[in-house]
Order: C-alpha cells, then structure tokens, then sequence
C-alpha cells in the first residue's frame, strides 16, 4: 500500500478513540487501504467491504447517503462516501464525535485527490489469442494457405 | 383548578345516628362549603366511623339545606381509620396529583382506582409508595401503567398488603417516568402526524413547490416482521431490515459486540434504526433534525 495513503489514514488516530480506519472501492468494496490492527486481517475487510458499499445504497433518495454512523456495543464505524471510494473508520463509543467529523471531512477530501494505483480487477487487458492456422488449399498447381 | 386552603372545621365527633342528624352534619358540612370554592366538594366529616355519607346533589350553593332526598347513606364494614381530616371529592385531578398529595403528607393508606372496567391498587405507608396492584401488573410497572389512565375513580380502600415494599424507587422517580413516557408518547405523535409543510404538492397543482417526504418510522420484529408502522413505510421497512442484516454481518466480522443501531444520512434525509431490548427494531426516517434526536439519543451516535 502507499505510504502516502498509510499516512493520510494515520492522522484519523490523532483523534482521542480512533482504533483505526480502511478504505474500500465504490461499487464493488474492494479493500484500497487500511490502518488497523493486525487482528483485523484482509480476508475480513475483504468481506466487510462489499457490505459497506451497499449500505450506502441502500436508502433510495435523489441525494445518496453520504455518511454511516454504527453503534456496536463500546465501538462505533462511521463510514464516508467519496468519489471513488469509501473511508471506514473504527473508534471507541466515547470518541468526539464532532472531533472526528471534522478528521473525517479532511481525511476524505485529501483522498478523494488521490489517484488510485489499483487498477479494478476486471480492467487489465486481456490476452490475445494466437491466430490460428490458415487453411492450405491447391491453387494453379500450387500450395497456397488462406 | 384553585386549590381551597383547607382549614379543619370543628365537626362533631359524636356518630350521627339518625337520618334527621345526617342532615344536620350535612347541613354544617354546607356552611363549610360555602367558604371553600365552588370546585370543592366535602362529603364527610372526621366522625363518621360507621356509615358514609355521600353527599349526591347536595352541593347545590344556593344556601339551602340539603334535603333528606338527596343524601344516600352507604354502611361501610370498615370503619374509617383516619381520625381526622377531610373525605374530599375533587374534579380534574390526576393520579400524579394524588400520589404526590399523599407522600407528602405521609399518609399510610390503600387507594383503590378504577378506570373504563380497569382497577388497580396504591398502598402508602409513611409517605412512601410501598405498593402497586393491577389486573395484571405489579410494583413499578403496576404504577407506571396506573399513571397512565387518565380519567376514572379513586377512593381509600381497606386492604391488607405485606409490609415489605415491592416498589424501590422513589415516588418521585416515578412520576418523573411517567412524565418523561408521556412526553415520548407525545412526540411520537407529533412525528405521526402529517406537518402542513410537508403536505405533498400535486403534479400541476398550485404552485410548483418541491414536494417533500413525510417523517416515517415502522417497528419490526426480530425475524424482520412488520409490527407497526406510520405513514408510508413499506421501502423504509425493507431498508431497515436490510440493514440490519448488513450490520449485523460487519459487526461479526470485525468482531464487534451486538449491534445497536446505526443513521444513514444523505443531503437532509436522516435515516436511523434502532434496536430494541425486546430484539425489536424501530426505523424512523426524516427530512427534519428534530424528528431524529430522542432516536439518536437512544442509539448513542
């Protein structure tokens, strides 16, 4: 992942509360970054992704949902929409909540100038198959292939 | 209502024995009367221990004596225990107003109420709130469900309870819960109801107005059933319950505990579900801040 990426995430944790946060691709969830504890592996994200782009989408209304707030027993994950992507952030029940509104808004505006390195999966160019072989017909006495 | 100073009149304490002494207890219970405001009612004096006397229609302020015809004598089996003080009957007033009178002047006594073919029972003892009694409650549960009802009867009833207390809180607690439910009750309804600015513009109709959406809110069962629902709240109903298992899915993943409940906003439109402590799930969506606090409050986001 890229540093620059890793860092912009990092600031979210000058938030008192703040455990960490991820980023995930509009449409599809797919984990972009993350700077969360080890505990949390990519094979989760990986499954928490696709959740979080649909719950986006979830309320159907000509302005998009923008924002998730969720309440898991001491924890909260607020989720923010961006351009291209999704930010995820994991805080404590107890985080400022105005505090973090604010790291959010900034964190999400630097990523929504980042270019995303990771091109989407079904993007790469696919391989061309090999041409296959001409037909050899007789012609005026002659081998030919067509 | 204007509350009357009472002042103890000096009532005879000897038993009236006869009709013809009724209506002279009665008749100084009149004069008595006329020095209290019409809104007050006295019906017996302190030395009635045999029988009570209600006082029907002879309430009349005219200045007459009330007439044998409009007495009714009512043989109680159990004599009064009060050796003083009023039996008064008082109009518009609620069971908070009761329950407060009566801690504060210490009373020890049981107060039967009865409501639309409902009867519950208050027991005091020393100015507490000791017990609480309905067809199917009991305790604190018994005395919020009483403060509920709003119109009915209420007298002293003789009724011996055990002399643990199986109410713990504060009378004063209680009414303050009542109070805060009531309030919630209230708001829940103002939410329900329709707000004239949110009142749909029809295509071509006067005006080009934006038309915009009204609050909604639907309660689900666990299984993602619909058990109530205000306004037009079938896509509400089906987001929410989507929703839950969304979270719920995260939740487990990221190894979080149960959870809560969650707000989705976009441009104005807030939209919050809510779990319950019965497994239920309340959604309630809305294009105005104030429709969503108390929801927020509870989630705590």
């Amino acid at each position: 992942m890229d540093n620059g990426l890793l860092e912009t995430l990092r600031t979210l944790r000058d938030i008192k509360g703040v455990q960490g946060s991820f980023v995930v691709r509009a449409n599809d969830g797919h984990l972009l970054g993350r700077d969360l504890p080890a505990v949390i592996d990519d094979a989760v994200l990986a499954r928490v992704g696709p959740r979080v782009d649909r719950l986006l989408n979830i309320v159907d209304s000509e302005t998009p949902t923008e924002t998730i707030a969720m309440r898991f027993g001491d924890h909260r994950l607020d989720i923010k929409r961006m351009q291209a992507a999704h930010l995820c952030v994991l805080t404590e029940f107890t985080v400022s909540a105005p505090a973090l509104r604010m790291a959010v808004k900034l964190v999400s505006r630097k990523l929504d100038n980042y270019n995303w390195a990771s091109p989407p999966p079904n993007t790469a160019p696919e391989a061309k198959e090999p041409a296959a072989p001409g037909k050899a017909v007789q012609f005026r006495g002659g081998r030919m292939t067509l | 209502m204007t509350r009357p100073v009472l002042k103890r009149p000096k009532l005879t304490r000897r038993r009236p024995d006869t009709l013809a002494e009724v209506v002279e207890s009665l008749s100084r219970i009149h004069e008595i009367e006329r020095r209290f405001p019409p809104d007050f009612e006295c019906v017996s004096s302190k030395s009635t221990t045999s029988f009570q006397i209600a006082l029907g229609q002879c309430q009349a302020k005219d200045g007459g004596m009330a007439s044998e015809t409009k007495v009714r004598l009512l043989t109680s089996a159990t004599p009064l225990d009060s050796p003083e003080g009023f039996k008064a009957m008082l109009t518009g007033v609620t069971l908070a107003d009761l329950i407060q009178m009566k801690c504060m002047s210490g009373a020890s006594e049981c107060l039967r109420i009865s409501s639309s073919g409902k009867v519950g029972v208050l027991q005091f003892s020393e100015g507490q709130l000791t017990h609480a009694a309905t067809n199917d409650l009991l305790g604190e549960s018994a005395v919020l469900e009483l403060l509920n009802w709003k119109t009915g009867d209420c007298e002293p009833f003789a009724m011996a309870l055990p002399q643990s207390s199986v109410i713990r809180r504060a009378w004063q607690s209680l009414l303050l819960a009542s109070a805060q439910a009531t309030d919630e009750r209230i708001h829940s309804l103002e939410i329900a109801r329709p707000s004239p600015e949110w009142a749909t513009v029809e295509p071509g109709g006067e005006g080009t107005g934006t038309v915009r959406s009204r609050a909604v809110s639907v309660r689900l069962s666990s299984d993602g059933q619909v058990l109530t629902s205000v306004g037009a709240a079938e896509d509400l109903a089906a987001a929410a319950a989507y929703a839950l298992h969304m979270a719920n899915q995260i939740g487990e993943y990221l190894g979080l505990d149960l959870f809560k409940g969650c707000e989705l906003r976009g441009g104005d439109l807030r939209t919050l579900v809510v779990m319950e402590e019965n497994g239920d799930a309340f959604a309630l969506q809305s294009d105005t801040e104030t429709d969503v606090v108390d929801v927020r409050t509870r989630v705590g986001i």
